[in-house]
């Protein structure tokens, strides 16, 4: 809406603290990860369907992405398979979000290039355990 | 100067020599062969010109099952959402089922397109045995027109067992719901007393109801 | 325009709590892609205000169900046009201009390797400080052009704006981001406040009467390797939008490219386009298969 865009292009976090991108088309999802996000110390982005997504993740450099399966336009295992081809997306580690528990599901979004399956809705302490794990990701660049 | 001022030929000339296009002579027995075509060109063409006719709509929905090229997959669900009316949520509610996330998705956002035609199948879509399914029925109501859609986002908060499903119903009602809602609202967070994520999105929907004006 | 009373207009302002203007931006968001900042809190309040007012609505929760359930949508299309606010000026969205003459046309013209001429299409093109842009930026930034054979488009549904593109006449606001060695060069001051184009430029870009909806568009405008498509496609309905989504899919040269408006996202429109950045740069790109 204005002429600028370089104002919304950062390359860091302001805060050095790791960047998350969550990716849901739930606006009740997204703010209750965000929660679950800040409330760990991280900065968290959001993105409403997997297009938007890529959109965000060019624009910004991010140390996870939080995706959800069913969106409209592009769906988590289409941005996934998107992201695992794009040059400067492809390390970014991924966890799948889903509602379903299915093995045919978990074997999907791990072929679209997840890292990690979870079922929702997420428990707040199952959800710090996620956030080692990418702190411990980060550690091993 | 290679910027140049005039094309080779104009766009007029280019019209008239381009091939007849197939939709203007094809029957609809040829178009709906022309969908298995091994062009994705000209499967995107037929299937935009069988978006005038309700009786391809079963044609189009076999095909999307077979269909692998995203783009030709677009070009189907946009024919049927054309066609809309009970031919096309006839053709697009099995899609609902489907392990395909990009056909249940399609589906979802094609059935979003025709509240009108869609609004009798809610109330079976609501009540499915499957619980994914039911969840694709609420993905629907995300964006559907319907002055009965809180109606029936408060007959599944009554009814509905599955966590998911209530989280769904929740975040939907946060943008649509009334006062009227507010008593099935929290009867579903005392419901899910254990799921802190249902007392997060009743807090967000009754908020949302209550700060309105 | 109806005569909105200020007073009134002032009280449903005030009317409209937090929870309800979060509810509005999440739904707005949803729908467009577009999210309203704190900074733009007050401009959005207004027009939502007017709105609210000329559908003569008493308050914002009437407002939000008619415009939410109204199965035609056109309130939401007229909501639409009054949050977002369209001034054209020449290098307006540089950074897309320098994207374009740097490593977008790059792509191109290694990928077609001299096959055919290069073709850019402005639609809308408005009256004309586009495609002039586009001209200008490749004319004098972009040295390749002494070699390679380009052809710039320039379509408008409006016959006033297309007449006014070729009479080619802009206001000194309009022309204020040219640099002034191509002001000098370029442009006629034929009053104190009016720059005329030359028309060596204005003869670069062929102008064309046209409608995304023509049935006939393809075959009119195709093939094509840059659309530019700024501030267009918000305006349509969720279908028409679909629908042009599909002309602009059949109208470029596989790999070809659109460039949308600052605030517009393709996230909302089709799935037809691949995402690309170039710099500073979102693009939309059909595939090359």
């Amino acid at each position: 809406m204005n002429s600028s865009s370089t104002e919304d292009i950062v390359e860091t976090s302001k805060s050095g603290a790791p960047r998350v991108l969550i990716v849901d088309d739930a606006a009740t999802i997204r703010l209750y990860h965000r929660g679950l996000i800040e409330a760990a110390g991280f900065e968290a982005h959001e993105a409403a369907n997997g297009l938007e997504a890529l959109e965000t993740a060019l624009r910004l450099s991010f140390d996870l992405f939080l995706v959800d399966v069913n969106m409209p336009e592009m769906n988590g295992y289409r941005f996934l398979e998107e992201a695992r081809r794009t040059p400067q997306l492809s390390a970014v580690p991924a966890v799948m979000i889903s509602t379903e528990a299915k093995d045919c599901d978990r074997e999907q979004a791990f072929a679209a290039g997840a890292n990690l399956y979870c079922v929702k809705p997420i428990q707040p302490d199952a959800f710090a355990d996620l956030m080692t794990l990418l702190l411990e990701g980060r550690a091993n660049d | 100067m290679p910027l140049k001022t005039k094309s080779a030929q104009s766009s007029d000339e280019a019209a008239a020599a381009a091939p007849a296009a197939l939709e203007e002579t094809a029957t609809r027995q040829e178009l709906e062969t022309a969908l298995g075509d091994d062009d994705a060109g000209v499967r995107r063409r037929a299937a935009r010109a069988l978006a005038q006719d309700p009786e391809a709509a079963p044609a189009l929905a076999a095909r999307l099952l077979e269909e692998s090229a995203p783009s030709v997959r677009v070009y189907l669900f946009e024919a049927l959402r054309a066609i809309g009316g009970a031919p096309a949520v006839e053709a697009l509610t099995p899609l609902l089922r489907l392990d395909d996330a990009d056909l249940r998705g399609g589906a979802v956002q094609a059935l979003q397109r025709m509240p009108e035609a869609v609004g009798p199948a809610m109330t079976a879509l609501l009540t499915d045995e499957d619980a994914d399914v039911r969840l694709m029925a609420i993905d629907v109501l995300q964006d559907l027109a319907h002055p009965e859609a809180g109606q029936w986002l408060a007959e599944t908060l009554e009814r509905e067992s599955e966590v998911n499903v209530v989280g769904a119903a929740l975040d939907r009602l946060a943008e649509i719901g009334g006062p009227e809602h507010a008593p099935l609202i929290i009867a579903a967070r005392d419901r899910f007393a254990d799921q802190p994520f249902i007392a997060f999105a009743a807090g967000q929907a009754l908020a949302s109801i209550e700060g309105s004006t | 325009m109806m005569e909105i009373d200020g007073a009134a207009q002032a009280q449903i302002e005030a009317s409209i709590t937090d929870a309800d203007y979060l509810k509005f931006s999440d739904f707005f968001y949803r729908k467009t892609g577009i999210r309203f900042d704190e900074k733009r809190k007050y401009f959005v309040l207004k027009r939502l205000a007017r709105r609210i007012l000329e559908t003569g609505c008493d308050g914002f929760r009437a407002y939000f169900t008619k415009m939410r359930f109204e199965a035609a949508q056109t309130e939401f299309q007229q909501l639409t046009n009054a949050m977002t606010v369209n001034e054209t000026y020449f290098f307006r969205e540089e950074y897309q201009l320098k994207a374009l003459v740097g490593p977008i046309l790059d792509e191109i013209v290694s990928r077609s390797n001299g096959a055919g001429p290069l073709r850019i299409w402005s639609m809308p093109c408005a009256t004309g400080e586009e495609p002039y842009s586009i001209a200008l930026m490749l004319l004098e930034s972009w040295p390749p052009i002494d070699r390679v054979d380009v052809q710039l488009l320039a379509s408008d549904i409006d016959t006033r704006a297309l007449a006014a593109a070729e009479a080619g006449r802009y206001s000194a606001r309009s022309v204020q981001y040219v640099p002034k060695d191509q002001l000098r060069r370029h442009f006629k001051k034929v009053s104190e406040h009016e720059y005329e184009i030359s028309e060596d430029v204005r003869d670069c870009v062929e102008r064309s009467h046209l409608n995304l909806q023509d049935p006939e568009i393809v075959r009119k405008v195709a093939p094509i390797d840059v659309i530019f498509c700024r501030n267009l496609l918000i305006y349509f309905d969720d279908t028409s939008r679909r629908q042009a989504a599909e002309s602009f899919f059949e109208i470029l040269k596989p790999g070809g490219f659109i460039l949308l408006g600052h605030s517009e996202s393709m996230s909302r429109m089709s799935s037809l386009f691949k995402v690309r950045k170039f710099q500073d740069c979102i693009v939309y790109q059909k595939p090359l298969s």
